[in-house]
């Protein structure tokens, strides 16, 4: 029965446009904008009707993000939007619909269709498998049939499986497994994607900009893993509704709280503990979640009577509120902070603040708003207790008010559009005496800007076998004033002074004044987004995709770590903004009826106007940042292979990377050298080889096993290149910036899990169980009383680190 | 109390087992010519006793003292008039003037 809806989806469709040159011919009107409404007039001639509504978690109620929601034996169907909704057109009929989702279990209905019908799936949590299970006549995996590339979906009991460092989970160390994701450096919760920066990462919570990932130097990241609900990271074919940095997206999404039933969750590790309670406040219409963690190394230091403190915190919060099926509407905020001292020396801290309130509105049975009001901040500040005491801080803020819609005209088409504006101001820098510090109080220009939005992008199958989507993305970036900037002699704010073979500040001429909201440099960029996929055959799909990128906020930092003195800047009179193009190819396969997914992408990017520092730049209370820095341009390029299986008792991946990432620094004219003369050479986070195997193995219903093991190449660094004597000391020379590399990075990790009857775990793991000092920083320097010997100091961060932790539900 | 002490003891040593001395091989870079000196006018004795060190680069775990530049033609030049330094007799990669 369900083969003559394939006939009929398959044939009947198709045959009311005649031939392919007449689709085509649509496709372009589709540009127009004139498509959506014939297809409607067509879809109304010929009967159809909308089955639309949520897919829910059965025991709390949660919406689930990107479910395949699939007709069974056919090609039709697609992925639950970001906030679990579903709408399919169909002709009226009988139809089995089909709702697939990772650790859950598969759901099918029939339904006859002959009106608008709304119907909202719950899908149960899956039982833990043991045995093999094959799935007969499956559905298509979302691997094959969706149009996405270069993307991978994480939930919350993905990350929790895979061991870490002091057992307690962590989203980003878990990212930095998969292929084509590398780690900045072993402390660090930057993540470098495809040979970008971490600052090129778009890192949402909510929908809200996080600027900072990471907590405790890197040892954890600030997403609380209790919290996720979902996360999906874009390495590539980036929609159009992602805009404002150049490499990648991290849409992290937060549990909305449990509208069924309380939920008390905690966890007591060596480095941190947590807890997380969820509920209904007013059941299935009212719920919220309080989620808190506190890391405690600071008291271990202090009962060791070490005088050093460092510690976090971080709070998530979140309600969820639903009057009617047609609206609902989501209050969600974090809040973090960091605090380290170092012995009456030196102080840092720093956090971030994020606010997002939405609005879910269904128009009607195939159009689906959100507007979101968004306010997110990031300060860091340091505190130096020297002879004059004095505290350094800086800050970024932005808000965001922005329109998103999903219009889902039917099975084939659909479109997605939206706009927004946002608001950034910066403080970058402030020095504010302590005590009696003979100091003087100084503060940098506060710079102020504006970035209007808009997309529009457009989903077509255009047969059964071809997807394409294709999305303009216009962005904009006014920087206002008030302000007086600097002008500099021929328009250059650098300097190349050849007789020192030296680059220095350019000589100031005069000064304009700008006025409050007066804008001082306007910038405009359309972004192209086209994907395209061709399922080959039931278990295999090749995808393309091509995509650019604008980033108006440059990242500037003179160490490869994604350390907490970050400075940022936005795009004005002096630093244009930064520009990427990607191209990537990939071939999809399911081996085993999905048991395996497996994926092969090629990719090639191009990368333009980056900014880097000069040789011996002063970051630190400029305020004329652009005295100090060059601009050059990049490109990357690579292939990423990966196996996933998440059937069975074994479940993980694979994954190999084979990639370069180079840069290039011209100089500001064609006589001087720029950095390394010109030439491309490898960025901080080149790593031409990287593997990673993360699997968890069940024996049976209490014990898991859960096993990593990572090996990639050293990141590269500059060595000193020979060394001289000046006034009796011993002063390294250093020629080729990131000429050399550090040794390659090689790890194991073991944890085993013990599942308790009443809710509780216990996770006992090793990381780095052989102890291997991989190098975090390598520092050159003159050997303590001595005259003529140097030395190289490895500071490798973690060797083996055995823990315990006990986690509880009730 | 036992159980956190024992591990805030691990934790200590952990952060205090990270740092060692390793063993790097590093390319010979070109040798470059070193310049230490420093001319001081002395308002009563203008042509008083100056100096100029003249060394090279060396490799990076040369751990030798460095190379001296002997042998070189030493001149300074201030508002078109040249002073000539020459070698010192005793020191090796040392130029003086004056007395």
């Amino acid at each position: 029965m369900n083969i003559k809806h394939e006939v009929l989806t398959h044939e009947v469709f198709p045959a009311r446009h005649c031939s392919a040159m007449k689709r085509w011919y649509q496709g372009a009107l589709c540009v127009l904008l004139l498509a959506p409404s014939i297809l409607v007039a067509q879809d109304e001639f010929v009967q159809t009707h909308t089955i639309s509504g949520y897919v829910r978690d059965a025991d709390s109620g949660e919406e689930l993000i990107g479910v395949n929601v699939r007709i069974k034996d056919s090609r039709l169907g697609m992925a639950t939007n970001e906030y679990g909704f579903y709408s399919l057109t169909l002709l009226r009929g009988t139809w089995t619909i089909s709702a697939s989702y990772i650790g859950y279990q598969t759901v099918e209905k029939e339904i006859y269709l002959d009106a608008d019908t709304t119907l909202h799936i719950e899908l149960l949590p899956s039982v833990i498998q043991i045995q093999e299970v094959v799935a007969v006549g499956a559905t298509e995996s979302k691997n094959i049939t969706s149009i996405e590339m270069s993307v991978a979906e994480l939930t919350a009991a993905t990350i929790r499986q895979v061991p870490v460092v002091l057992g307690e989970a962590d989203l980003v160390k878990t990212l930095t497994l998969l292929p084509g994701v590398s780690r900045t450096n072993e402390a660090s919760s930057g993540f470098s994607i495809r040979g970008s920066g971490p600052a090129q990462n778009l890192v949402l919570l909510d929908e809200s900009i996080i600027y900072n990932a990471s907590h405790l130097f890197g040892f954890f990241s600030v997403f609380n893993p209790d919290a996720i609900k979902e996360v999906k990271l874009y390495k590539g074919g980036i929609n159009a509704r992602y805009g404002g940095r150049l490499a990648s997206v991290l849409d992290v999404r937060q549990k909305e709280g449990n509208k069924k039933s309380f939920l008390f969750k905690g966890g007591l590790g060596l480095a941190a503990s947590r807890f997380l309670l969820e509920g209904p406040i007013w059941k299935e219409k009212w719920s919220f979640l309080v989620g808190a963690r506190r890391s405690y190394a600071d008291l271990f230091l202090k009962l060791a009577n070490n005088d050093n403190i460092a510690y976090f915190y971080d709070l998530n919060l979140k309600s969820n509120y639903s009057p009617n099926e047609r609206n609902r509407f989501f209050l969600s905020g974090y809040f973090g902070r960091d605090s380290f001292e170092f012995a009456d020396v030196f102080g840092n801290s720093w956090g971030n603040a994020a606010f997002t309130l939405r609005w879910n509105h269904l128009f009607n049975d195939r159009i689906f708003s959100n507007i979101s009001l968004i306010y997110s901040t990031y300060n860091y500040a340091s505190e130096f207790y020297t002879a004059a005491p004095y505290r350094w801080s800086a800050d970024i803020e932005n808000v965001d008010l922005k329109m998103d819609g999903y219009y889902y005209i039917n099975t084939r088409n659909a479109i997605d559009f939206g706009f927004g504006l946002i608001h950034h101001a910066f403080n970058p820098g402030t020095i504010v005496p302590l005590d009696d510090s003979p100091i003087q109080k100084a503060r940098l220009d506060k710079k102020y800007a504006l970035e209007p939005y808009a997309y529009l992008s457009y989903d077509q199958k255009l047969s059964p076998r071809l997807e394409i989507q294709y999305g303009m993305r216009l962005s904009s970036f006014q920087r206002l004033g008030r302000q007086n900037i600097p002008l500099y002699e021929n328009g250059s704010p650098v300097v190349y002074n050849s007789d020192l073979g030296l680059y220095e500040e350019g000589r100031v001429v005069g000064s304009e004044a700008f006025g409050s909201w007066e804008t001082m440099e306007s910038f405009f960029g359309l972004e192209p987004r086209l994907s395209l996929k061709y399922q080959v055959s039931r278990p295999a799909s090749i995808k393309c995709s091509y995509n650019r990128t604008r980033q108006y906020i440059q990242f500037i930092s003179n160490t490869a770590s994604s350390s907490p003195l970050d400075i940022w800047a936005p795009s004005g009179p002096f630093i244009p903004p930064q520009r990427a193009d990607q191209i990537a190819l990939g071939y999809f396969r399911d081996i085993r009826d999905g048991t395996f997914e497996c994926s092969l992408e090629g990719y090639y990017k191009r990368l333009y106007d980056l900014v880097d520092y000069v040789p011996g730049a002063d970051l630190m209370m400029n305020n004329h940042i652009e005295t100090e820095i060059l601009s050059g341009d990049g490109r990357a390029y690579g292939c990423e292979l990966q196996v996933k299986k998440s059937r069975g008792r074994l479940n993980g991946w694979l994954s190999y990377t084979l990639s370069r990432s180079e840069q290039r620094v011209p100089g500001v004219s064609p006589s001087d050298p720029g950095v390394n003369n010109g030439r491309y050479y490898a960025s901080v986070y080149d790593r031409p080889h990287d593997f990673s195997l993360s699997v968890v193995y069940r024996f049976n219903t209490t014990w898991d096993m859960a096993f990593n093991c990572i090996l990639s190449s050293g990141r590269p660094t500059t060595y000193p290149e020979s060394r001289y004597e000046y006034d009796g000391i011993i002063v390294p020379h250093f020629e080729e910036r990131n000429g050399e590399r550090f040794p390659y990075y090689n790890r194991i990790d073991i944890s085993f899990t013990l599942k308790e009857k009443w809710g509780g775990d216990w996770i006992f793991s090793l990381y780095n169980v052989f102890n291997r000092k991989n190098a975090s920083f390598i520092r050159f320097q003159q050997v303590e009383d001595s005259a003529l010997e140097t030395e190289a100091i490895r500071l490798a961060l973690f060797g083996i680190v055995p823990s315990i932790t006990y986690n509880v539900t009730f | 109390m036992k159980f956190i002490s024992t591990f805030s003891c691990l934790i200590v040593l952990l952060c205090l087992s990270c740092t060692d001395v390793i063993e790097i091989n590093l390319d010979e870079g070109t040798v470059r010519l070193v310049v230490e000196g420093r001319i001081e006018l002395i308002k009563e004795s203008p042509s008083g006793y100056q100096r100029i060190r003249l060394t090279t680069t060396a490799p990076y775990f040369s751990n030798e003292p460095a190379p001296v530049a002997a042998g070189a033609r030493v001149i300074v030049t201030v508002s078109g008039r040249n002073y000539p330094f020459t070698e010192s007799h005793t020191v090796p990669g040392l130029y003086e003037t004056g007395s």
